[in-house]
C-alpha cells in the first residue's frame, strides 16, 4: 500500500523522534544484536499492585503506555514468627513489596515516597531498569520526602526490585524487594493460576523463634548465618490457611525471587515437577521437567506445572536445615478427585522382619483412652500455658506435624486425634524430653522414623503437650510443668547412674 | 499536685530553661506550652543558660578515604585529621530554646520563613508561629532546616560544628557492637544508636544524644556517592570506607547525603558548637 501523506510525514516525524525505530524498517541484515526498539507511548494507566503471594492479572493492551507506579517505604514493627517482632522496613504495607505487572516497553514513572516517620534514608532498584544505579540515585530519598523517576521497561523479564542505600544488606533483610514482570510484547503463555513467593533472611539477635522484639545481628549478618530464612516475609507466610491453592487440573505458574541478601535458594515443590523452567528469571522456557531451579540471589525464575494429583504439597528450600528450622516452607493444597492412575498411594504393609519366619500378624486393638478431666482448665496461668504451647507448636512441631496435627501420612504420625499420644501422658513427655526412633503404631497405622530430641525447656514442653492434647480434636488433661522436670530429672538420674556403672 | 508542680519547676531548672510563673492554678501548668505560646515573647525571657561540653583536641579520622585508590582496597585507612578543641552543646536544642530565638528573630517564625531558607514543614507541629502546640518543650527541635539551625547558633554567637567535630564528639565507632548490648534501644526506633553515641573519652562528660539526626555545617561535604556526584551511598562504597562493619555511619552518612539545607524533618535537629580561644 502506498502511504498517504500523513503517513509519511507521521513516520518521518518517529524516525525523527525516535531513531531506534528506525532500524525496525530498515531490512538490513539483523546484527547480534540489537539496540532496543522502543515503541510510542499511548495513553496513562495506574500500576494494580498484589500483596503476596497474589499476582495481578495478565496485561491485555497491545501498545506500550505510561504506567504510574506509587510505592510509599515504611519502618515498622511486624510479626517475624509467632511471638517475635521485628522492625521490618518494608515497600508498602508489608514484606515483599507488591508484584508489579508491566509489559515490555512501557514508561513507569514511579512516584517513591519515604514516610515523616522514618528514621533514615531509602530508594529503590529496579533490576528491570537500564540506567545508573537501577534507579537507586534518582530515587534516594530523606524521609518525610517524595521523588518521581521514569525509567522506561524495555526488556522483558521477572526482576527483583529492591531498596540499596548504604548498608544495602541491611535494607534488604529488614524487608525492602519486591518482583516486576516486564510482560513480553506477545504476553505471557495462558495459565489457570499464578502465585509468587520470595525468600528472604532476617539475623536477629537470638535463635529461632526466641520470643520478644528481635534486633538485628550485624555479626550474623557478616557471617551469613541467619536465624530465619523465610518465604514471603514471615514464617508461615504460605503455611496453614495461607497455603497456596490450585484445583487438580489447573497449570499454575510460580514466579520466584529470592532477596537473599546471602543463600541461594534451591526452591522444590515435595511431590511435584516443574514441567517448564524459566531460567534465572529470563523469557524463555530453557529447561523441561526440572525437580528443583535455583533462584540466584538478586535474582528470579519461573516455573510452571499442571496440578495432578489431589493433596498437600511442601514448597521449600530445599537446603533442608532451612525448611525445618529456619521457616524455609511453605503449602501447597491441590484439591480434585483422586487419581489412581497417577498416584496409586500405599497399597499394603506388613511386618518386615528380615532372616525370622514372618508370623502372622497380630493386630492389637489400642483402646482409646476416655478423657476423664477438663480439656483445659480456665485459670489464667493454665491459659498462658496453652498459649504458649500454641507457639511452640507453630514454631517448633507444625513444620512435620502439620499445623492442624493431621501430620503426613507414612512419614509424621498425626497427632490430631492420636491414640498413642493420648494413651500415655509420661510417654509423651519422654519422647520430648529424649527423642522417639524406631516402630509405632498410631491410629493403626505404623510408622518408622526419628524424632530428634528438640531443645526444648520443661515449659515448653508441658505447654505444648497441654496444647496438642487439648486441641485437634483431642480431649485430655494438661500436663504439668512438675510432672515434666519430675521426668526430665528422673532421666538425667537413671543417666548418671548408667555413666557410674559404665565407669 | 502540689508534689507535680515541684516536678515541673524542677524539671525546668535542671533543662536550663526559664521559670514559668505559676499561674493561680496548679491545672494550667499542664498547658504551659500555650502559656509560652500566647506569648508576649517577654514572658519568655532571653538569657540563655545552655550547657556545653569540652572538646579536647583529638584525632578523627574520616570515615570515607578521599582518594580514589581507596576504591579498590590499595589504601587501608583514611589519614586521621586534627581537630582542635571546641566546646559542644550538651545536648540537641530543644523546642523551648527554638522558641525563644524565633520571638527574637521575627524572619524565622513559620509564617515568615523564606522558602527556600526553610521547606514547607518547616515546624510542622507548631499551633501557630510562637505556640508549641502539644509538643514538650524540653524536647529536641525537629522539622528544622540547616539555615535555620545555622541562624539559630549564629545568634548565640556560636556555630554548627563540623562533620569533623560532631563525628568526633558523637560517632563512636563501636555503636553498633554497643547497641547490640543496649536493651533499651530495642524499644522505638532500633537504629538509635547510629544517630549519636558520645567518644569514649566523652562517656563522662554530660553529652548526650536523645535519639534524632543533626545538622553539622558541612553535612553535604563528603562525596560519599559516585563520582557522578550525587551524594548517595550504595553498595561499592564499602569498599572506600575505614570499616564498611560500621553499620552506624553507614545510615549517618546516608542519611546526610540525602538532605538538602532547606530540608525540614521530623527526625532531624541540631545542637551548636563554639571556639575554644587558646
Amino acid at each position: 500500500m502506498r502511504p498517504s501523506l500523513v503517513q509519511s510525514l507521521l513516520l518521518l516525524g518517529a524516525a525523527f523522534a525516535l531513531p531506534a525505530n528506525a532500524a525496525d524498517d530498515s531490512g538490513s541484515p539483523t546484527p547480534a544484536y540489537l539496540p532496543h526498539a522502543l515503541p510510542s507511548i499511548e495513553g496513562e494507566e495506574v500500576a494494580v499492585l498484589t500483596a503476596a503471594p497474589n499476582v495481578p492479572p495478565p496485561i491485555t493492551r497491545r501498545h506500550a503506555t505510561k504506567v504510574r507506579l506509587d510505592v510509599e517505604v515504611r519502618e515498622h514493627t511486624k510479626t517475624l514468627a509467632e511471638g517475635v517482632n521485628y522492625t521490618y522496613w518494608t515497600f508498602g504495607d508489608d514484606a515483599p513489596g507488591g508484584f508489579i505487572r508491566v509489559r515490555e516497553g512501557d514508561l513507569v514513572e514511579t512516584h517513591f515516597s519515604n514516610h515523616p516517620d522514618n528514621s533514615v534514608a531509602h530508594n529503590i532498584d529496579f533490576h528491570s531498569a537500564t540506567g545508573p544505579g537501577g534507579g537507586g540515585e534518582a530515587s534516594f530519598v530523606a524521609p518525610g520526602h517524595t521523588v518521581t523517576f521514569a525509567w522506561r521497561a524495555t526488556t522483558p523479564g521477572l526482576y527483583l526490585y529492591h531498596c540499596v542505600a548504604a548498608p544495602a544488606g541491611l535494607h534488604l533483610t529488614n524487608g525492602m524487594y519486591g518482583l516486576i514482570l516486564v510482560e513480553p510484547k506477545e504476553g505471557m503463555t495462558k495459565v489457570d493460576k499464578e502465585y509468587f513467593i520470595i525468600q528472604g533472611e532476617f539475623y536477629t539477635d537470638a535463635p529461632f523463634g526466641t520470643r520478644g522484639n528481635r534486633k538485628f545481628s550485624l555479626d550474623k549478618a557478616l557471617k551469613e548465618q541467619p536465624d530465619y530464612v523465610v518465604f514471603n516475609g514471615h514464617v508461615g507466610a504460605l503455611m496453614g490457611d495461607k497455603a497456596l491453592r490450585a484445583k487438580a487440573g489447573e497449570s499454575v505458574r510460580f514466579y520466584l525471587g529470592n532477596a537473599g541478601p546471602s543463600l541461594l535458594s534451591s526452591f522444590h515443590i515435595v511431590g511435584e515437577i516443574f514441567d517448564s523452567v524459566y531460567g534465572e528469571g529470563g523469557t524463555d522456557v530453557n529447561q523441561r521437567n526440572v525437580q528443583t531451579t535455583v533462584v540466584p540471589v538478586g535474582g528470579s525464575a519461573i516455573v510452571e506445572f499442571v496440578a495432578e494429583v489431589p493433596g498437600r504439597y511442601e514448597l521449600v528450600d530445599h537446603s533442608m536445615f532451612r525448611a525445618f528450622n529456619k521457616g524455609a516452607m511453605g503449602a501447597l493444597e491441590i484439591e480434585g478427585a483422586a487419581r489412581s492412575d497417577i498416584f496409586p498411594g500405599k497399597l499394603v504393609e506388613r511386618p518386615y522382619n528380615p532372616g525370622t519366619k514372618l508370623r502372622r500378624q497380630v493386630a492389637v486393638a489400642i483402646p482409646a483412652v476416655n478423657a476423664s478431666k477438663p480439656a483445659a482448665s480456665s485459670d489464667p496461668a493454665s491459659q498462658a500455658l496453652l498459649e504458649h504451647g500454641r507457639e511452640v507448636y507453630n514454631n517448633v512441631c507444625a513444620a512435620c506435624h502439620q499445623p492442624n496435627g493431621q501430620g503426613l501420612p507414612g512419614v509424621f504420625p498425626p497427632l490430631a486425634q492420636s491414640d498413642f499420644l493420648m494413651a500415655d501422658p509420661q510417654r509423651a513427655v519422654r519422647v520430648l524430653l529424649q527423642g522417639l526412633s524406631g516402630p509405632i503404631t498410631v491410629n493403626g497405622k505404623q510408622f518408622q522414623g526419628v524424632m530428634p530430641k528438640l531443645p526444648l525447656t520443661d515449659r515448653d514442653i508441658a505447654g505444648v503437650l497441654s496444647y496438642v492434647r487439648s486441641n485437634f480434636g483431642n480431649r485430655g488433661s494438661a500436663i504439668k510443668l512438675a510432672d515434666v522436670s519430675r521426668t526430665r530429672t528422673a532421666l538425667e538420674g537413671k543417666k548418671s547412674d548408667q555413666l557410674a556403672t559404665e565407669n | 499536685m502540689q508534689i507535680r508542680w515541684l516536678a515541673v519547676q524542677l524539671a525546668l531548672w535542671c533543662a536550663g530553661l526559664p521559670q514559668v510563673v505559676p499561674a493561680a492554678t496548679p491545672t494550667t501548668l499542664l498547658t504551659q506550652a500555650t502559656v509560652l505560646g500566647a506569648t508576649d515573647c517577654a514572658a519568655v525571657g532571653s538569657a540563655l543558660t545552655t550547657k556545653t561540653v569540652l572538646v579536647p583536641a583529638g584525632k578523627y579520622r574520616p570515615f570515607f578515604k578521599n582518594s580514589l585508590d581507596g576504591n579498590d582496597g590499595k589504601q587501608a585507612l583514611a589519614p586521621q585529621i586534627e581537630v582542635p578543641a571546641f566546646r559542644l552543646d550538651a545536648a540537641a536544642v530543644t523546642r523551648g530554646e527554638y522558641l525563644r530565638f524565633v520571638c527574637q528573630h521575627p524572619a524565622w517564625r513559620r509564617s515568615n520563613v523564606k522558602a527556600i531558607f526553610a521547606e514547607e514543614t518547616y515546624l510542622t507541629g507548631w499551633s501557630n508561629d510562637l505556640d508549641l502546640g502539644t509538643q514538650p518543650q524540653d524536647q529536641p527541635v525537629t522539622h528544622v532546616s540547616w539555615f535555620a539551625a545555622r541562624a539559630f547558633c549564629a545568634a548565640r554567637n556560636a556555630r554548627l560544628p563540623t562533620l569533623a567535630e560532631w563525628e568526633r564528639a558523637g560517632g563512636d565507632a563501636g555503636a553498633v557492637a554497643a547497641a547490640q548490648r543496649d536493651e533499651t534501644s530495642a524499644a522505638g526506633n532500633p537504629f538509635r544508636f547510629a544517630m549519636g553515641r558520645p567518644a569514649t573519652d566523652l562517656r563522662h562528660s554530660g553529652l548526650t544524644f536523645a535519639g534524632v539526626w543533626e545538622w553539622t555545617a558541612d553535612f553535604n561535604s563528603v562525596a560519599a556517592g559516585n563520582a557522578g556526584g550525587s551524594g548517595s551511598l550504595f553498595c561499592g562504597d564499602g569498599f572506600r570506607s575505614n570499616d564498611a562493619r560500621d553499620y552506624a555511619a553507614f545510615l549517618r552518612y546516608s542519611f546526610r547525603s540525602s538532605l538538602r539545607g532547606n530540608y525540614s524533618l521530623k527526625n532531624l535537629g541540631f545542637r551548636c558548637a563554639e571556639d575554644v580561644r587558646p
